[in-house]
């Protein structure tokens, strides 16, 4: 009895013993799968981080994304563009009113940036320069193409960041813990710089493509996205908000170079030039030109639409969005399209169409249509017109006519007679050229909107020169060779433009019809420091029909804007200053 | 006097018992006889010798034949009850002395006599009655019968016996005098509350301990167990937001909410499992305890600082079979839905508010013509001018719910056992539009339970368990979030069915909520499946008063959703006139047309199984005044489900658990808890943890110098407890290996390339793994006062309590944007939580009638004391570092602008240009405009400070009625969504907006600012005071009024008892909200609304 009292208590004793000293039971098993490791076993998972990467492109900076700026483009935050005119909580208009609140605009889903999204692509970016060469089934040549890809894609980050705020912290590695010390701004300079050394890093590397010539890689990067974000970069260093003796705003004292050159340098213009031209080249040594399909109605939108393979020749990136949700967004208002018309062209605009003559039409002046005949006043213009701007009288698709007036006596008639009314004399058209009728057929609308094409190049190259050697028949030959692919005729010459500046003007206004709705006349306002356009007065037309079945147009001021200074650079989120690490905030924030 | 009792769970005295005892005391082999019968003894001490030395040997013999052996040679006599033996002095002639000691009686030889019972009129043996203030006392006999000299009126008797109520009769003139004694409910020294892996006295507990027990829970009609605890104890906060059926648990935090970022949610097992308890049947459940202080919960470790809730399913008990039969019939209601505005209010309103927005817009350019705004007044329009109420068109008045359950226990000493089976019905308020396509868009819940609890002595030291409980329930939606969408329609964008088809009409916003219904359904299976196996040996042999218990759980949950989602075909109405004639031609919209998008069927399934594994050794002795207790366990918990972060890899816990008690004449109470465990959550080396608890009571009312004041009646029972310990929280919701750089996961952040728009897919890295986590810890300390006075009649117990959490598993939040990675979170945080908890209570029974009233209250509150946070140092003010969790910051509403001077005069508020009728709000930092900085903490926290609870009942005879209010206070709620923003993308507008908005007229009574229909002037419907509202509310939570039916007709038909009753939750509410039900805690979404819940019960027992 004894013995087995104690024989129990001693195995008892064990159990216990051996329950307690279980600590493996809490182990996480190492389990293959689990950790990054596993990710550079297989490229198919490290194209799935690629993809990625690109995510921060492609859907951040694709326009078509649904929620940056409720669909509308950042276009409509200036001259030549309103978004929805019937709900001004369309948050684009936050810039108009100056209701934009810094964490709206720079973190914030609705807002027009993610600060930190850009950090977040360059980080992948650094994980797969570090670890690609691990990859077992992945040839050197693949190998270094990826790590070439991924310095473009920083590079392409680091220009966004410059043209939104200046100068920004530099992460060279990616980083391990916490603690590493990091996040102070690097000056302007500095950061331009890297972007060219990371270009150039990855322009050096022969596994990298030049062009994408391959139909199933379009969207990657190549040597002609790196060279042609040097040229970008150049160009907006070159400009007057970056290239000047002192700051738009004198906030900042000695960190004033985080923001500004704060010495102007004339050379800048040629460097400028000399990289868009190296660019150009570049490009069209590798096959690339301004595309031209032979149809000059849709050679324009072939050139920022159409993908490769139905003749465009000059997309050296385009951003490929997913589906858009809501197709409604991007449609014109009223009967049967029924849209909410996110993006809506100006008056303002439409003024800088010439016809195909070279003359203006004066929309001063009310204009009064022939009996029958409302499309009067567009007839004879610039082709690529009617391919950016719906309007009166206009066939939308076969056997609907946009019909955007008001009765004789102001009441609600043709599209406007609907619940639905129309509210603005012109809507956009770019982008869903040939997908009208898409809420009909239900086709699929995945638009292609271009990051970068190689007519931007040449009105980069077109303005540097300008700038640099003033007004010269070489600056003419260029604008007059893009406005030839769409059928503008009337040429540009020396002998009527004899002044920089005057053909400043020119450059600006071909820059705005060609790269319109394509978000470059935001940041292109700026960095001349023309802030004052912003303001407007924004104008729109009066159209009514008259008892006769004539049209009248009459202009408006719609509205007019605000602009602060501060609006030159985009804010740090307060709530990225906050931390307290000693970002420096941009001025007037 | 001292009182010896020993507790066990009930037995039968049928039982047959083997004792083989030479020359042990009487104590031993009682204890002995105890062990093997389950029953109790009641008996004095100074009755009973417990030293006598006896032998006894009995081979299968009945109790009685034990008794008969051990009590040989004492002057006793004793009683075998269902559950107890009592054991009195024999009633034999030396009662006689007793009677000569009164000679001061005048009318000797005369007689009083009576019978003593309990509640259910079995005989009580051995009950003391006593003449007060004389030496007159007799005994009651085997009978319950007693015989006392007669007495003058105004002498009192007294009536009392261990375990009952002591009761005082004022004598009249009467012969007879019978009592009926009842048990004495919480006062009961005998009384058992479940702990932490056991079972103490409640009389010794020193930590913080509140229990519930079935009679109380099933006084509310709710199908959800969670929603049953809702003002039944002092220290919890329930609080439920939604009541879709089957979705519908209410959130129960354990005095506040002692942690901000991590999970705050207390951890809940159901016998001794984390389990699940909301979808238990009512009826299984025997009893809910909250752990509240360190002293209780210590023993969870690593898992209790948030509180404990331990759910006791019902064990059978030894008798004759007892059958008890339930129905249940209710209908249930919204308590609340919110009132809006009809199509020509709406247009009317819409109109304004587009006037509001642009001052110069001409009327043509007005949304709603004149022709419109007849037509919606009119109602000769309701095609194309409907006016709806979407609520009457999709909701119906009422809904049904059915609850059948039938429940069998009984035993043998040899195996007990409880079977019940029940059967839940529950229908939503949505009314069908689908059953064309042969399914229901409705939502209803129908749940089947099965419990069979079983206990078996397989020899007279050795116990087996085995517990099994099995539910199966089926939920049905139709499309998610419909209740939300209702409020997204204005009452005049569709006329909803018109024809038979679906109707958009044409307009800025064409939606049709019977669209969105008619989407398809999706129909959620989950099959529960959880068994225990435990095994209890008695070890006496080798130190008397030691046990051993191994247990081995084994739980399954499958679930499994089948749906089918459909696009249905809209047409768009026109009007067409051919020659004179106006038809009605309708157009689909779009492409949807239903054999384009057809019905595609989906299905999911996910299993989850979880092994628990506990051995324990406890230990339970007595010598003489010492009172001394200890356990010692083991645990070990693995859950393995599927689609979680780590496939494969079960979430694991293991850990020892230590208890040692000890207490002196069940005066002088100590106690220590210890619990050592781990998680997986953290690296090695800070796995494991310690975490001890001590704690101490001291019952003053046993002190031989407390007696004088009890005596007094005012005093009875007295007792101060405190307790202080370290209790430990690894839950980072739900996340799991801390430590461990986190797996890359597939993403749908991913691009596209190629003209084909093909994508690889995505992939993002996971968190980084934090090396030096370990698990948050909180020392709590608990200081409390029980009190009873009034001989027992008034109770009360006080809980201060004060908590402090450290090492609060946070984010880091000050990390610059170029680390551009999830770290893991840190041990950053630090928090305090304080406050009390009373609970009072009165219980008594006048002529029949008995009846309480009882209340409790409790309070918390609690402080940031450190997060990593990015603090705008021009505004430091909005911190949430000292501050609540919870708070909410906003800007200080001040009033609406009344005109353009009054704007010019302010503040520029937030940039843009304000006009009259918007919002003003006050400059806090004085910088002369109002911007984000201007925000400032307004209002309570969105989670209840305070929770109190009132509630009453009587019975009489076979009629009970009983009541329970319960509320909250220090409770904000910001509006939000249609609520606060009216007509917001086409949405409802509230009825009270009318009254309430701002117009040049009622600039003096509006709270509201004025309409606008494009929302550009967004300052308005900012966070501010304005939209915090007072979410306080009192409400009749439930009620009830029964009647027992007993009797010999009863019996007859071969009822034991039938009960009737009537009972409802719900029923009444007061509050401000007054807009939506006040629990919904979020006023903007919409959820599925609160019930109000009428039901009828019937209950059969056999």
């Amino acid at each position: 009895m004894k013995t087995t009292k104690y024989i129990l208590l001693i195995s008892i004793g064990i159990l216990f013993l051996t329950f307690s000293s279980c600590d493996s039971y809490l182990e996480m098993p190492n389990v293959a799968g689990y950790n990054e490791d596993s990710v550079f076993t297989k490229k198919a998972s490290v194209e799935k981080l690629i993809s990625t990467m690109y995510y921060y492109n492609h859907a951040k900076l694709s326009f078509a994304l649904d929620s940056r700026l409720d669909r509308s483009l950042l276009d409509c935050a200036t001259d030549i563009g309103s978004g929805n005119y019937l709900n001004n909580g369309y948050s684009v208009h936050k810039f108009n009113k100056g209701t934009a609140t810094p964490e709206w605009i720079s973190n914030q889903w609705g807002g027009e940036d993610i600060f930190g999204d850009h950090y977040k692509a360059i980080r992948i970016g650094w994980i797969l320069y570090d670890r690609v060469d691990e990859v077992p089934d992945a040839t050197t040549a693949e190998k270094n193409r990826i790590k070439a890809d991924v310095k473009t894609i920083m590079a392409m980050q680091y220009f966004e960041m410059m043209k939104r705020y200046g100068g920004v912290p530099l992460v060279k590695k990616r980083y391990e813990t916490t603690a590493e010390s990091y996040g102070v701004r690097s000056t302007l300079q500095e950061t331009y710089d890297y972007i060219v050394q990371l270009c150039d890093e990855a322009i050096a590397v022969s596994d990298f493509p030049a062009v994408i010539t391959d139909a199933n890689e379009l969207g990657r990067a190549s040597k002609a996205l790196a060279y042609g974000l040097k040229a970008r970069a150049a160009l907006y260093l070159a400009s007057p908000l970056f290239n000047s003796d002192r700051a738009y705003k004198d906030d900042l004292g000695a960190n004033s170079n985080l923001i500004c050159l704060m010495k102007y340098n004339k050379n800048l213009w040629k460097n400028a030039a000399d990289a868009a031209e190296t660019a150009i080249k570049f490009c069209e040594a590798n096959g690339m030109q301004l595309t031209d399909i032979g149809d000059i109605n849709l050679n324009y939108t072939a050139a920022y639409f159409y993908p490769p393979s139905k003749g465009n020749t000059e997309m050296i990136m385009p951003l490929l969005g997913s589906e858009v949700g809501d197709f409604k967004n991007w449609l014109p208002r009223g009967k049967p399209m029924m849209g909410y018309a996110s993006n809506m062209p100006t008056l303002n605009y439409v003024e800088m169409f010439q016809n195909k003559d070279g003359s203006f039409h004066d929309w001063a002046k009310d204009t009064i249509t022939p009996i029958n005949d409302p499309t009067y006043p567009y007839k004879n213009m610039d082709p690529r017109f009617k391919q950016i701007i719906c309007y009166n009288g206009m066939e939308f698709y076969k056997g609907v006519t946009l019909a955007i007036y008001d009765g004789p006596n102001g009441e609600a008639l043709g599209t406007n007679g609907s619940a639905n009314k129309a509210q603005f004399a012109h809507y956009n058209h770019k982008y869903i050229v040939g997908f009208e009728n898409r809420l009909l057929t239900w086709a699929t609308w995945r638009p292609m909107t271009p990051y970068m094409r190689l007519t931007e190049l040449y009105l980069d190259w077109a303005e540097a020169l300008n700038e640099y050697y003033g007004p010269t028949q070489q600056v003419c030959d260029i604008l007059n060779k893009i406005r030839h692919r769409s059928g503008m005729m009337a040429d540009l010459n020396t002998t009527d433009i004899t002044e920089t500046s005057v053909m400043r003007k020119w450059i600006q206004r071909e820059r705005a019809i060609e790269l319109g709705m394509e978000e470059h006349r935001y940041f292109d306002l700026k960095r001349w420091k023309m802030g004052e356009t912003f303001k407007g007065p924004i104008y729109d037309l009066k159209v009514r029909q008259l008892k006769n079945m004539q049209y009248t147009y009459k202009k408006y001021v719609y509205e007019t804007r605000y602009w602060g200074d501060q609006y030159y650079l985009h804010p740090f989120p307060p709530s990225e200053v906050n931390k307290g690490y000693g970002l420096i905030q941009n001025p007037g924030w | 006097m001292l009182t010896l009792l020993i507790t066990t769970a009930a037995f039968s005295q049928q039982k047959r018992v083997t004792i083989s005892l030479n020359n042990v005391t009487v104590k031993t082999a009682l204890e002995t006889l105890k062990a093997q019968s389950g029953l109790e003894y009641w008996f004095n001490i100074n009755n009973v010798n417990l030293k006598n030395i006896v032998s006894i040997h009995l081979n299968s013999g009945t109790v009685e034949e034990a008794l008969d052996a051990i009590l040989v040679g004492q002057n006793v006599q004793y009683k075998i009850t269902k559950d107890h033996i009592a054991i009195t002095k024999a009633f034999t002639s030396q009662q006689e002395p007793a009677k000569k000691m009164d000679s001061s009686s005048k009318n000797a030889g005369e007689k009083v006599h009576g019978k003593v019972t309990d509640a259910k009129g079995e005989p009580l043996v051995g009950v003391t009655v006593t003449i007060k203030g004389t030496n007159t006392v007799v005994v009651t006999d085997a009978n319950g019968n007693y015989t006392i000299p007669k007495l003058t009126p105004g002498q009192v008797l007294t009536y009392s016996f261990v375990g009952m109520t002591k009761k005082e009769i004022n004598i009249d003139n009467q012969d007879q005098i019978n009592v009926a004694l009842t048990e004495s409910l919480d006062a009961g020294l005998e009384e058992v509350v479940v702990v932490g892996y056991g079972t103490q006295k409640k009389v010794s507990v020193t930590g913080s301990v509140v229990s519930v027990r079935s009679g109380e829970l099933q006084k509310a009609p709710v199908m959800n167990a969670t929603q049953s605890l809702a003002g039944r104890v002092s220290g919890i906060v329930t609080r439920q937001s939604s009541g879709q059926p089957g979705n519908d648990d209410a959130t129960i935090r354990i005095r506040g909410t002692g942690t901000f970022q991590g999970s705050a949610a207390a951890l809940v097992l159901v016998d001794g499992v984390e389990r699940s308890f909301s979808q238990l049947d009512m009826s299984e459940i025997e009893d809910i305890t909250i752990l509240k202080d360190a002293a209780s919960t210590a023993v969870y470790g690593v898992r209790g600082a948030n509180g404990v809730v331990l759910v006791t399913t019902k064990k059978g008990e030894e008798g004759k079979v007892k059958i008890k039969a339930t129905s249940n019939f209710a209908l249930q209601q919204p308590t609340r839905l919110a009132k809006f505005v009809n199509s020509y209010d709406y247009a009317m309103l819409w109109n304004e508010g587009q006037k509001n927005d642009n001052p110069l817009l001409s009327d043509d350019k007005l949304m709603f013509s004149k022709e419109d705004i007849q037509l919606y007044k009119d109602g000769t329009d309701p095609l194309f001018h409907p006016s709806m109420n979407w609520y009457d068109y999709v909701m119906k008045d009422n809904a049904l719910q059915q609850k059948y359950d039938v429940n069998v226990s009984g035993g043998s000493k040899f195996a007990r056992y409880y079977v019940a089976l029940g059967f839940l019905d529950q229908d939503g308020l949505y009314k069908n539009f689908n059953e064309q396509y042969g399914y229901n868009n409705n939502d209803r819940y129908k749940r089947f339970n099965l419990r069979s609890n079983v206990t078996v002595n397989l020899t007279k030291t050795t116990e087996l368990n085995f517990n099994l409980g099995s539910r199966t329930g089926i939920k049905n939606r139709g499309s998610d979030n419909f209740y939300y969408w209702l409020q997204q329609v204005a009452p005049y964008l569709t006329p909803g069915i018109w024809d038979g088809k679906l109707i958009y009409l044409e307009g800025m916003y064409a939606r049709n909520p019977i669209e969105l219904m008619s989407q398809g359904y999706k129909k959620w299976t989950e099959n529960t499946m959880e068994s225990d196996f435990g095994f209890n040996q008695k070890l006496d042999f080798i130190t008397k008063g030691l046990s051993a218990r191994v247990r081995y759980s084994y739980d399954t949950n499958y679930r499994y959703n089948v749906g089918q989602t459909r696009v249905p075909s809209v047409y768009i109405p026109s009007k067409t006139t051919t020659d004179g004639v106006e038809t009605i031609v309708y157009r689909l919209s779009g492409a949807q047309d239903e054999s384009l998008g057809g019905v595609t069927t989906t299905s999911y399934d996910n299993r989850k199984i979880r092994e628990y594994l506990e051995a324990a050794l406890n230990y339970q002795r007595t010598f003489g005044k010492h009172n001394v207790s200890g356990l010692f366990l083991y645990n070990q918990n693995k859950l393995r489900y599927h689609g979680m972060e780590y496939p494969g890899v079960p979430v694991s816990y293991a850990g020892i658990v230590g208890r040692a008690t000890y207490n002196y004449d069940t005066r002088y109470m100590f106690e220590f808890n210890l619990g050592h465990n781990g998680s997986e959550n953290f690296p090695k080396g800070s796995r494991y943890g310690w975490f001890p608890a001590i704690s101490a009571g001291w019952l003053v009312s046993s002190e031989p110098f407390f007696e004088k004041i009890a005596s007094t009646d005012l005093i009875s029972y007295l007792k101060f407890r405190s307790s202080y310990g370290v209790v430990g929280n690894d839950d980072m919701n739900s996340r799991r290996f801390l430590y461990y750089p986190g797996s890359y996961q597939t993403s749908s952040y991913y691009s596209y390339f190629g003209e084909d728009f093909k994508t690889p897919g995505g992939l993002i890295e996971g968190k980084l793994g934090n090396p030096n986590i370990t698990w948050e810890t909180a020392r709590k300390q608990n200081y409390a006062v029980d009190l009873k006075m009034f001989r027992d009649k008034f109770s009360m117990s006080f809980d201060y309590f004060f908590d402090k959490r450290d090492n609060i598993l946070a984010s880091r939040n000050t990390l610059p944007a170029m680390f551009a990675a999830t770290p893991e979170s840190e041990n950053l945080g630090r928090m305090e939580n304080r406050g009390f908890e009373v609970e009072a209570g009165w219980n008594q029974r006048i002529a029949g009638i008995e009846y309480f009233i009882k209340g409790n209250y409790s309070f918390s509150r609690n402080k940031v004391l450190y997060k990593d946070e990015a603090i705008d140092a021009s505004a430091p003010y909005m911190a949430g570092t000292g501050r609540r969790i919870n708070q909410t910051f906003g800007y200080k509403f001040v009033g609406f602008f009344k005109d353009e001077d009054d704007v010019a005069q302010w503040p520029v508020q937030f940039s843009g240009a304000s006009t009259p009728g918007d919002c003003k709000y006050s400059d806090i930092n004085g910088d002369g405009k109002v911007d984000t900085k201007d925000q400032i903490p307004i209002g309570y926290p969105t989670y209840p400070e305070v929770s109190f609870a009132m509630s009453s009942g009587l019975s009489y005879k076979g009629f009970s009625a009983s009541f329970l209010f319960q509320g909250a206070t220090n409770v904000s709620v910001n509006l939000g969504g249609i609520i606060q923003q009216p007509m917001l993308i086409g949405g409802e507008m509230l009825e009270s907006v009318k009254n309430e908005r701002w117009t040049p007229e009622t600039a003096e009574t509006a709270i509201r600012p004025k309409l606008t229909v494009s929302y550009s002037t967004n300052s308005n419907y900012v966070t501010s005071t304005l939209w915090n509202k007072d979410a306080s509310y009192v409400r009749l939570k439930n009620a009830e009024i029964g009647y027992q039916f007993s009797g010999k007709s009863l019996k007859k038909m071969g009822l034991e008892a039938l009960r009737v009753y009537v009972n409802g939750e719900n029923l009444l509410t007061w509050d401000k909200l007054k807009i939506v039900d006040p629990e919904a805690g979020n006023a903007s979404s919409f959820y599925y609304p609160q019930l109000v819940i009428y039901n009828l019960g019937l209950s059969l027992q056999f």
